[in-house]
């Protein structure tokens, strides 16, 4: 697994850890973490006094996820959509996030069900939809 | 014109995360107009030398709800800032990408109002750049909430799709 950074323009300053990616037919599952960088920018405009890792951030690391676990098959996923994405709990600086995805593949498209756990519990679902070009599966 | 100070009396968001530069239309309860100019200066585009330049999309979705959530506590200006309340995004459904926003765009907010639940809010909206749709949501739930009680999830009086 390549650890090098990604390449596309984010608000995130956190690298996404990718723990373990594991096969299941055509489907993947997942394990990964972030911690929140409390020297992150955004943080001092979300909000001032009162820092909170923004939640469409926590899309972001869950997108990142998903872009790491693409590049160690070769392809590059485009994001389409974003079907649903609920925030349950807040995310504060320095709080690390676990994050456990399950992409499911059918020929171009991937949908990828995400969890995104804080230090209380669940922070965010969200499921996130791509046009993977090249994606044989 | 409705510029950043109005804009920001009614947003607690700042530098770098205070995503709408001006409200063009606005009728309180209804509907929205709100522009965004993208440029190459923001944060975002830190790498150096820059590879891709496509503004981030969840920051083109962050747009959008901070355009909704503008809408939605338009009559309350100060409310929903820095004080005792904070504006929370509770969920996003049915976001669609339609295309790419680079560093030069102007993108147009188009946001409505569905339900007023008092302290929490349904809303839809849609985003162009030269009047070609480059994003959809089809629901948006904002929720008022006292900073005190930010570890309660945001759940709204209803079942969320």
């Amino acid at each position: 697994m390549t650890d090098a950074p990604l390449t596309q323009p984010t608000p995130l300053t956190e690298r996404v850890k990718v723990v373990e990616i594991e096969h299941q037919g055509a489907d993947i599952r997942v394990l990964a973490s972030v911690t929140v960088d409390p020297s992150n920018p955004v943080l001092a405009g979300h909000y001032p006094g009162l820092p909170i890792f923004p939640g469409v951030c926590l899309i972001e690391c869950a997108h990142h996820a998903v872009l790491m676990t693409a590049r160690s098959l070769g392809v590059a996923p485009i994001m389409s959509g974003v079907s649903t994405a609920r925030f349950l709990d807040a995310v504060f600086p320095g709080d690390v996030v676990g994050i456990q995805a399950l992409i499911t593949r059918s020929d171009t498209a991937w949908q990828a069900a995400v969890t995104l756990h804080g230090q209380h519990g669940l922070a965010a679902k969200v499921t996130l939809h791509y046009q993977v070009p090249g994606d044989e599966s | 014109m409705i510029g950043i100070a109005e804009i920001a009396q009614r947003l607690p968001h700042r530098h770098p995360m205070l995503l709408v530069d001006r409200v063009t239309e606005i009728v309180p309860g209804k509907h929205l107009t709100a522009i965004k100019a993208v440029t190459a200066s923001e944060p975002w585009f830190r790498m150096s030398p820059p590879t891709e330049d496509c503004f981030p999309t969840v920051l083109l979705m962050e747009s959008l709800c901070q355009a909704a959530v503008l809408l939605a506590v338009w009559d309350m200006p100060d409310s929903a800032a820095l004080h005792s309340k904070t504006m929370l995004l509770g969920s996003i459904s049915d976001v669609i990408v339609h295309a790419p926003v680079r560093p030069g765009s102007i993108i147009h907010h188009h946001v409505r109002l569905c339900r007023d639940l008092g302290d929490s809010f349904l809303l839809d909206g849609e985003s162009t750049v030269e009047d070609r749709p480059v994003l959809e949501i089809g629901q948006v739930l904002v929720a008022l909430r006292p900073a005190a009680a930010l570890n309660a999830p945001v759940v709204a009086p209803y079942e969320v799709r």
